[in-house]
């Protein structure tokens, strides 16, 4: 198993050497910029190259649709299950790399403007990041497996749009309802900034797990 | 190498119902036109689709029971499919290197530059011909013991397709154990090439032999109306009108020349068959 792992892995990195090179390029001036005109905060850039570059691995997929790529893939000594494993295995990796970039980025922008400051909570942060961005990168490639080719491109806008339309409703909603609004400060008041964050790692680790799931019944059923 | 007993697969009107099997030491062919379900039998085979009945063992175990290690030793071409075209081929052979312990890559690099494979193009820059040849390159790098080739040569001039025949009898010569299941709607290409041959039409087998025997036995008699009524019927396959009068295919060639002298004899080409048992009423 390991080794066909290791062969589509190859294939992947190797693909975004050769594609997503750009995308790396504008990752970087991007935080560049925002280092140096002190517009974001650390914190932002800390979590906006690893979510990038995880988002990246589902993005694999489309090459992989492409000219009877999956029945080729699959004619390999690669199986559906190998598949699915590497493209989560990719997301964990790209967003190791992101992470590790997105730290020594906001490192940077630490030492640069003073009003800046590297601590405890910023770290944290950094850490939840890493799950939360897993969870939506498993989400990513459970949608872009289960909708192919332009199905799958504009469904997942729509997932986005609907998820933003979800936010809104309920902000709009608490808004309206002060008490409830108020209620709900309280309980997140009253439980301590460890619970909230081992409660965000736990539930990205559930959805994580949930896509995993379901990508690997959306290949099983399917046929090239 | 390969058994194929009573596969049956729907896809709307089309039945795809076939048995075939692929023996050790063998070239077997598999021609048929286009649409007769050639791809359809290889994706079977393959565990790309699923099918409504039947059985399919492939080095004596059936899709599910194969291992990675077991995949390791087919080769395979696939009509029109191959790595994404944003590759390029030198990182083709690095995937290939991780994917097979056994890869040969000196003899990669060997057939690249004597089939003029450029390594530092992207794929999708090469011409029909060129990702047809990394294709077969690819299949024939790793010391497969079973290659299954679907239309290998299609998007060939005939010289390259007569040359990419001479690498697969030169893969044979090496180890004669090992197999090939060839496709093509192309008959003249597997005419020399294969030990035996299966004609497929409309997703059914409609004929097997060997390939010396269709060489030998088989022809077609062309014959008049008048001649057709007074002949010997019983070792005829297959009858069709034509502007002379009735072609008739048999593969008891022998048996009419020296009992209806005068009938116009055609020796059986592949082509030839092909075309009767296909087009014809009997």
């Amino acid at each position: 198993m390991m080794k066909g792992i290791r062969g589509l892995l190859e294939k992947d990195f190797r693909l975004f050497l050769r594609q997503g090179g750009n995308l790396f390029l504008v990752l970087a001036v991007v935080a560049i910029f925002f280092i140096l005109t002190g517009k974001m905060g650390a914190d932002f850039i800390a979590v906006y190259i690893p979510s990038v570059m995880a988002v990246y691995s589902g993005n694999t997929i489309s090459y992989d649709e492409n000219g009877h790529g999956y029945t080729y893939l699959f004619s390999l000594p690669v199986n559906k299950k190998i598949y699915v494993r590497e493209k989560y295995i990719l997301s964990f990796i790209m967003t190791v790399c992101g992470w590790c970039i997105g730290a020594i980025c906001a490192g940077i922008a630490t030492l640069i403007n003073p009003e800046e400051v590297l601590n405890l909570e910023m770290l944290a942060m950094e850490l939840i990041t890493f799950f939360v961005v897993q969870a939506v990168a498993g989400i990513m490639i459970a949608i872009r497996l289960r909708f192919e080719g332009e199905k799958g491109r504009i469904v997942l806008p729509i997932a986005i749009l609907i998820i933003f339309a979800i936010c809104y409703t309920i902000g709009s909603f608490l808004k309206a309802n002060l008490e409830l609004k108020e209620s709900i400060l309280n309980v997140i008041g009253g439980t301590g900034d460890l619970e909230i964050a081992i409660a965000l790692i736990v539930l990205s680790l559930l959805v994580w797990y949930a896509s995993y799931k379901y990508s690997m019944r959306v290949m099983r059923k399917k046929e090239f | 190498m390969l058994e194929i007993k009573g596969v049956k697969k729907s896809y709307g009107e089309f039945q795809l119902d076939c048995s075939l099997n692929v023996e050790k030491g063998r070239i077997t062919g598999l021609v048929g036109e286009n649409g007769a379900g050639k791809s359809t039998l290889f994706k079977a085979v393959l565990g790309l689709i699923s099918y409504d009945a039947g059985e399919i063992k492939i080095l004596g175990k059936t899709q599910e029971e194969l291992s990675e290690k077991e995949k390791e030793e087919l080769g395979v071409v696939l009509a029109e499919a191959g790595f994404t075209g944003y590759l390029k081929g030198k990182d083709v052979e690095a995937v290939l290197a991780r994917l097979y312990p056994k890869f040969e890559a000196e003899k990669f690099h060997q057939m690249c530059e004597e089939y003029q494979i450029p390594l530092n193009k992207f794929i999708k820059e090469y011409s029909t011909g060129m990702k047809a040849k990394l294709n077969l390159i690819i299949a024939l790098t790793h010391q497969a013991e079973f290659l299954m080739l679907d239309e290998p040569t299609a998007g060939l001039d005939v010289g390259a397709r007569e040359g990419m025949l001479d690498i697969l009898r030169e893969y044979m010569e090496e180890k004669p154990e090992r197999s090939i299941l060839i496709s093509s709607h192309i008959s003249s290409d597997l005419e020399h090439l294969c030990d035996d041959i299966y004609v497929i039409h409309k997703g059914k087998i409609v004929l097997h032999e060997e390939m010396d025997t269709i060489l030998e036995k088989y022809a077609v008699l062309k014959v008049s109306e008048e001649q057709y009524r007074a002949m010997d019927k019983r070792y005829l396959l297959k009858e069709r009108k034509d502007f002379f009068g009735i072609a008739c295919l048999t593969n008891e060639k022998q048996y009419y020349m020296e009992n209806y002298p005068k009938i116009v004899v055609e020796s059986g080409s592949l082509d030839q068959v092909i075309l009767m048992l296909t087009g014809g009423e009997r």
